[in-house]
């Protein structure tokens, strides 16, 4: 693999009011890679994917994106590299009582000037609705353009919050647990269409997921977490059913006791 | 709150019997149930100049300006709550977690004194009644029908202003953090997110605020501002209680639909 | 090709636009509200355009350099003893006792209204005033839904004179002598807001312990008093909290009407022009209701907690 890095982690620890949630996490993804956290609750998933887009601190270690070492930096710059950066969190973090199209367009409000973005909040350019549409098409739900977001199902709004990072156009996706929320095959079919999204566009994916089978099936390199250390970081094939096994054994109840 | 309240009837010297009529209080009571029946629809005088404008038409009057005082002063109020409102709310505050200790980080210290500052007027404003501004005013820039209108929106301003900070506080987080981490500024999460979802309970609260505001400025009145408690006063030292229902009836009426209107719309956007 | 693909979209848009779903009921409210603001400030009953005239500004000036300056430190400047000298003296010649008689106006009130309402709460609430108590969608026969009707009317009419009114009319009847005018019209004028709240209280309860007490034989009352009322009590509570600090508020303005209270003592010292008294007092009155308020918030926050 020789595309440049996306991010770059050297022994980054992460803290939550003295409790330790990640511990010396090295890591590198390359542009364009789609990589999955698995393990399970409480493991540090959601912490890595904080600390790639800078929006969680590290206690210890170095945090590059894109080349850049986020310590070197000031506050307005970290926050014009998260407008490269698309964001799926597990709650998806739509507004529920406006439309669709107003939760897509929030996608670009990094790149605008509040000025620009008070004036399309009140009526949104006819060109950028078109865009809004277009990529509601590619995910399949254009006819919920103008509906109140919580009028969808959880499916649908899984979309629009895919649709919002792709509206961003942001070159990384990083989504937390996109698939908690759904139901088996509604489950698989998004992971599906996320994955070949990020393909199609070229993009870097970062997920998190508990959901072992679906992510072997889909996603190409796996990183296993537990209790805030690396397991094992290596393409999916090359993992033992061993490895995955210690996963998920019960060893952590017991420590905790 | 039991004892207090023993205590206070001992401090006030109450006895039950304060609650009977006083000497003449009799008669006027009478008068005063006669007139809850038989609201006037004419003057009660015996002699009525010609040329004098017809008894309901001065109800309506009085209605009109009431809603007006009303209307302005909310109008006022609505523009000081929303701003003072926003000021006075954290939710929409930077998140920097780097880099704590900037110094160019303005949001470190410039926000949380402004904050202070804003929680100490809003609670000034709040604190002193409309009836008091109105007598400041009254005292300080004689009668004008502005400074009415004043009296009303500084106190109702505090007030909005109070309940609009804490519903945006109290607003869901999730997505104004999700703004934030795709590189949104602290005002632009404000108008996408925490607006927009504190809006329909603002709304409603507003227009609850709006019937009071209503009442507020019947009472004005009683100063000299030609709304509903100037002709009550009138009417009732001439001692004609029938004038006095037939306002505090057009006073009611107004309430009703306001409160009919609002419970109306609370049912049918708020709770879906 | 592309092009008609594109028109098809735009026109897709369009009839997307149009059926969007959308409330007129709630879009005609707001621009009938915001449309009379907006009659209200050009209508020319508001005055603002001569609201800052010259005169009115010399008033306003002598008002704030002179009038409401504290009356020994109008001639010498300030001077911190006979500042002092003269707040103690108007503090303890009428403002302690009227501050005394405000706060126990508002206790005696609030109580009261609490009494009336929590009379009138329970036949009002559409789910225990019925036939069959706490049973979905009963509307309960006509004599319960005429006892519904008469008590969220009175409730209605109670709140819907301003408490000012009340008192002024009370006054008349009453007498001023005692206190006993405020605290009516505070009483029944919160008994019909406390009233709306609790019943509202009771409509949101959880029905299927209620329920279940009523199918094990309890009747009405003892349904209210077992199941009910405990489960309503904190909410209760909350509400009384609430307007006590709002009755502390009005308790001290009504003293306006000539009832021992702070705004007895401002409306006295405004008749006589004695504007730095009106000021103590009604800085007085807003300490007062700054207490009343962090002390009926730390008893809402105990009570949510617990």
């Amino acid at each position: 693999m020789d595309a440049p890095k996306a991010f770059e982690l050297r022994n980054v620890g992460v803290r939550f009011d003295g409790f330790p949630a990640l511990l010396g996490l090295n890591l590198e993804v390359r542009r364009g890679e789609c990589l999955a956290f698995v393990g399970p609750s409480g493991s540090g998933k959601t912490s890595a994917l904080g600390v790639l887009n800078g929006m969680v601190p590290p206690a210890t270690g170095s945090v590059r994106i894109r080349e850049v070492d986020l310590s070197s930096i000031g506050v307005s710059a970290i926050r014009k590299l998260r407008v490269e950066i698309g964001v799926i969190p597990q709650d998806l973090g739509l507004v529920p009582n406006v439309r669709v199209y107003q939760n897509v367009m929030a996608g670009r409000l990094g790149r605008q000037s509040f000025i620009g973005s008070l004036r399309r909040l009140i009526r949104a350019p006819r060109r950028e609705l078109q865009e809004v549409m277009h990529f509601l098409k590619r995910l399949g739900i254009e006819n919920k353009i103008f509906q109140r977001t919580d009028s969808l199902s959880g499916g649908e709004r899984q979309r629009v919050a895919i649709a919002r990072s792709l509206y961003q156009g942001a070159n990384t996706i990083l989504a937390d647990e996109p698939l908690s929320a759904l139901d088996p095959a509604r489950a698989r079919e998004t992971l599906a269409l996320l994955v070949d999204i990020a393909r199609e566009n070229h993009m870097t994916l970062v997920l998190s997921m508990h959901d072992l089978a679906l992510a072997r099936e889909f996603i190409p390199r796996l990183v296993g977490l537990k209790n805030g250390a690396v397991l094992f970081d290596r393409a999916t094939g090359d993992i033992s059913p061993e490895e995955f096994e210690e996963l998920y054994n019960l060893e952590s109840k017991e420590r905790h006791g | 709150m039991g004892l207090a309240a023993v205590a206070s009837w001992f401090l006030l010297d109450l006895h039950w019997s304060g609650l009977l009529p006083a000497a003449e209080g009799d008669s006027i009571l009478r008068l005063f149930f006669q007139g809850a029946v038989s609201p006037a629809l004419d003057y009660e005088a015996d002699y009525v100049p010609k040329g004098t404008t017809p008894f309901l038409w001065k109800v309506a009057e009085a209605a009109r300006t009431t809603l007006i005082f009303a209307a302005g002063g909310m109008s006022l109020a609505l523009v000081f709550g929303f701003v003072l409102g926003f000021l006075g709310a954290t939710s929409w505050w930077p998140r920097e977690t780097h880099r704590r200790s900037d110094w160019r980080c303005l949001s470190c210290y410039l926000l949380p004194v402004m904050y202070s500052v804003v929680r100490l007027l809003i609670a000034s404003m709040r604190s002193i009644h409309e009836l008091l501004w109105a007598l400041f005013f009254l005292a300080a820039l004689g009668l004008n029908s502005f400074a009415a209108v004043l009296a009303i929106a500084i106190p109702y301003g505090g007030t909005l202003a109070k309940v609009f900070s804490e519903m945006l506080d109290e607003a869901p987080r999730e997505a104004a953090q999700s703004l934030r981490s795709i590189g949104a500024g602290p005002l632009q999460v404000f108008f996408w997110s925490l607006l927009p979802q504190a809006l329909p309970d603002a709304c409603t609260y507003t227009f609850y605020r709006f019937e009071c505001a209503v009442r507020s400025s019947a009472v004005l009145g009683f100063f000299g501002y030609p709304t509903f408690g100037y002709y009550i006063r009138l009417s009732s030292e001439n001692v004609h209680y029938r004038e006095v229902w037939a306002y505090l009836y057009a006073l009611f009426a107004i309430v009703f639909v306001l409160e009919f209107w609002s419970s109306f719309l609370r049912r049918k956007v708020v709770m879906r | 090709m592309t092009a008609t693909a594109s028109h098809n979209e735009v026109g897709q848009l369009d009839q997307l636009w149009r059926c969007r779903p959308r409330s007129r009921l709630l879009r005609g409210s707001i621009a009938a509200l915001a449309g009379f603001a907006i009659y209200a400030w050009l209508c020319g009953e508001i005055e603002w355009r001569s609201f800052l005239t010259a005169r009115r500004m010399d008033n306003l000036q002598r008002f704030l350099n002179f009038e409401i300056v504290p009356f020994p430190l109008r001639e010498q400047g300030f001077e911190p003893g006979a500042f002092w000298d003269w707040m103690a003296a108007l503090f303890f010649e009428h403002g302690f006792e009227a501050v005394l008689a405000t706060l126990g106006i508002a206790v005696l009130s609030i109580v009261l209204a609490a009494t009336i309402a929590g009379v009138l709460a329970p036949f009002a609430a559409s789910n225990l005033a019925t036939d069959r108590p706490f049973h979905a969608d009963d509307k309960g026969s006509r004599p319960w839904l005429a006892l519904r009707l008469a008590s969220r009317t009175t409730m209605i009419v109670l709140r819907a004179i301003p408490e000012y009114v009340l008192a002024f009319l009370f006054l008349a009847i009453l007498g001023p002598d005692t206190a006993w005018p405020a605290i009516a019209a505070l009483a029944l004028h919160n008994a019909g807001i406390l009233g709306r709240l609790e019943a509202e209280t009771i409509e949101n309860l959880d029905p299927r312990p209620l329920r279940a007490l009523h199918a094990i034989g309890a009747s009405r009352t003892k349904i209210f008093v077992a199941g009910v009322f405990p489960q309503a009590m904190g909410r209760y509570l909350l509400y009384f909290f609430y307007r006590f600090e709002t009755c502390v508020r009005e308790a001290s303005v009504l003293g306006i009407l000539g009832i021992v209270s702070l705004g007895y003592w401002i409306e006295e010292a405004r008749a006589k022009h004695y504007y730095d008294e009106m000021f103590f007092f009604v800085a007085l009155g807003a300490l007062i209701v700054i207490a009343a308020d962090f002390l009926s918030a730390g008893a809402r926050r105990y009570i949510r907690r617990g």
